[in-house]
């Protein structure tokens, strides 16, 4: 029975590799969509990064699994705001960073810290893993706005969750 | 009687990818599968491979179990319940599939004949989760479908090794 314990083990894991292989299907958009409009040198291997990035962190689960579902959705905020600027004529060509563009980004990342801060629930190693995946697909769009978006939410999100945190502690 | 063990916290940790919690559903599970099954198909000679079949199915799926819509073993139950009912209508698709034209009296017995329409309904089943290229690669192999002349000797046996490969991968599904 040893031999269909082993069958029914690698059963698992294939159920796991479907599970990556879905949310990597679900990150591939981000990274054509950011090859299209923006440097397609770098969109195409930091796109590969991020799909093999969000299909690891749902194979190998736990932590990192948890992170995924709450720093894919704050990673798209935190992308789609310098796009939303660019569309709107709020960016200048060649990723230029002007007043208004920047506070677009910065609104995209206040709202993606807050997600991030939020979904965690203070967990710090879960909100490092989510951080990561975040940042991943924030740069993914033109490199100094989506840094100004990240960088917008990691300040709001280690804000909220120190708050959280400390209310927490105060309240124990 | 004994009280049944809950193995939801276990599956819980499974689902959530902690392979620590493989052995503690598979324990608790398991047997449990087998005996369903046993008892839905009434000892059939291939209820084994069903219990197997669906126990796998149960690993596959375990990352989509939520323990708010239940407790865990009900969940496994009626995955193994579904297989069951499956492989009864792939059994009853065999039986209802036409015969040969051999004549009456002559050919192989009732139970040899049943038999191997089980294997050709397991070897339809394999062949049917197979990509179509493997399946048309197999069939020219066995010399029922034309090869492509497009396709290099050389191509044309690697295709073959590596739909060989699936068929034997699919056909462990039903034959262990």
């Amino acid at each position: 029975m040893d031999d269909f314990r082993t069958r029914a083990r690698a059963g698992y894991e294939r159920g796991r590799r479907r599970l990556g292989l879905f949310w990597s299907a679900i990150v591939v958009p981000f990274a054509v969509l950011a090859a299209l409009v923006d440097d397609p040198l770098r969109a195409v291997p930091l796109g590969l990064s991020v799909t093999v990035l969000a299909g690891w962190m749902a194979w190998f689960g736990q932590r990192p699994g948890r992170a995924l579902r709450i720093g894919l959705p704050a990673g798209a905020i935190a992308y789609i705001a310098p796009l939303l600027g660019r569309g709107t004529d709020l960016v200048t060509p060649g990723c230029g960073l002007t007043a208004s563009c920047f506070a677009c980004c910065a609104g995209g990342g206040l709202v993606a810290g807050l997600v991030l801060s939020v979904g965690t629930d203070g967990d710090l190693r879960t909100l490092a893993w989510s951080l990561l995946l975040c940042g991943a697909l924030a740069a993914l769009t033109c490199l100094p706005l989506g840094g100004a978006a990240l960088g917008v939410a990691v300040l709001s999100t280690l804000a909220v969750t120190g708050t959280h945190r400390a209310v927490r502690a105060l309240a124990a | 009687m004994a009280a049944v063990p809950d193995c939801t916290p276990d599956l819980v940790r499974l689902a959530d990818g902690d392979r620590t919690a493989f052995d503690a559903v598979y324990a608790v599970a398991w047997p449990r599968v087998r005996a369903l099954v046993r008892r839905m198909a009434r000892d059939a000679p291939d209820a084994e491979d069903i219990a197997q079949q669906a126990m796998i199915r149960v690993f596959e799926r375990a990352h989509h179990f939520d323990p708010a819509r239940g407790r865990a073993l009900p969940w496994i139950l009626g995955i193994a319940a579904w297989e069951v009912r499956t492989a009864r209508r792939r059994h009853t698709r065999s039986r209802e599939a036409p015969l040969t034209s051999e004549p009456i009296g002559r050919g192989p017995d009732p139970h040899t004949r049943s038999e191997q329409a089980q294997l050709l309904a397991h070897l339809e089943a394999a062949m049917g989760q197979l990509p179509p290229d493997d399946v048309a690669t197999l069939l020219a192999a066995a010399g029922l479908a034309e090869r492509p002349e497009s396709v290099s000797p050389t191509t044309f046996r690697k295709r073959l090794q590596r739909a060989r490969q699936r068929l034997r991968a699919a056909w462990g599904g039903f034959h262990g």
